[in-house]
């Protein structure tokens, strides 16, 4: 592998990391909420965007989403 | 031969590796619509069947583990995937057994879950969290096989070089973070709303 694939996948896995940490930190918040909240109809007001933010973070930058309309030869 | 079939046959032949990567996936993107149409079927049902109501036997630790482990698990299969895609097959065989791993250790909590609930699955909570996990799990169990056996075409030379030749494992990675995605609804809905 070149320096410069290396450096390339170092970056990537950097920015895995990223996203792991966010991903975290809204599930502790999650919780946090559950415990917090009494009312259900509240609580599923707090998750249910917190689920959707996790989500798009997943397909965004884990399952390469933008990947699908990039043009052929950068999305190679 | 028509024309119609000449010129589906002249796109196959003629396709450049980036033109039937991006084929590839588009497909595998279709599968995933598919599939989260059961999941949201499954979510659905488990409002129908009991509301808002989650009984308090529910083990939250247990719970939030597994999603930490599953949550975890999606950046070792990220790291798979980046390695395998720049050529280091050496980290992306290690990190897929990781995440098969840990993939199973999700299973196994699943398999303790089930051993100690405290509800039936007869009640409409106990019927919904049985058939959502279980749907997930079935899941999980074919994604930890699909990873070990992308670490097998690793070690067979399947993936040297990376770039469009890794498609199989980048496929595979996919497939583990729509587990993953499909988790991060059901761990808010069977566990946390009350």
């Amino acid at each position: 592998m070149s320096m410069h694939g290396a450096d390339a996948e170092q970056r990537e896995q950097s920015a895995g990391v990223r996203v792991i940490a966010i991903l975290a930190v809204l599930t502790i918040i999650e919780y946090i909420a559950a415990i917090a909240i009494g009312a259900s109809v509240p609580l599923l007001v707090v998750l249910t965007p917190i689920a959707l933010v996790k989500a798009w973070y997943i397909l965004k930058d884990f399952m390469h989403l933008p990947r699908l309309w990039a043009d052929e030869e950068e999305a190679a | 031969m028509t024309a119609a079939h000449s010129t589906v046959h002249g796109a196959e032949g003629h396709a450049s590796p980036a033109r039937l990567l991006r084929m590839n996936r588009m497909g595998l993107w279709l599968f995933f619509a598919s599939d989260a149409l059961v999941f949201a079927l499954l979510l659905s049902a488990r409002f129908y069947l009991d509301g808002l109501h989650t009984p308090p036997e529910v083990k939250q630790i247990l719970g939030l583990v597994m999603t930490s482990i599953l949550l975890l698990s999606s950046l070792t299969a990220y790291r798979a995937e980046t390695a395998i895609e720049h050529g280091n097959i050496a980290r992306g065989r290690s990190m897929l057994l990781l995440t098969a791993v840990m993939g199973s250790v999700f299973l196994a909590g699943v398999v303790m879950e089930w051993m100690l609930a405290e509800f039936s699955p007869g009640d409409g909570y106990g019927t919904a969290f049985f058939s959502m996990t279980g749907m997930h799990a079935g899941h999980v169990a074919s994604g930890v096989l699909l990873l070990l056996m992308a670490r097998r075409q690793a070690s067979a030379g399947k993936f040297d070089g990376g770039g469009t030749r890794a498609w199989g494992a980048s496929g595979i990675v996919m497939y583990w973070h729509f587990v993953d995605v499909v988790w991060v609804f059901f761990y808010p809905v069977l566990y946390l709303i009350h």
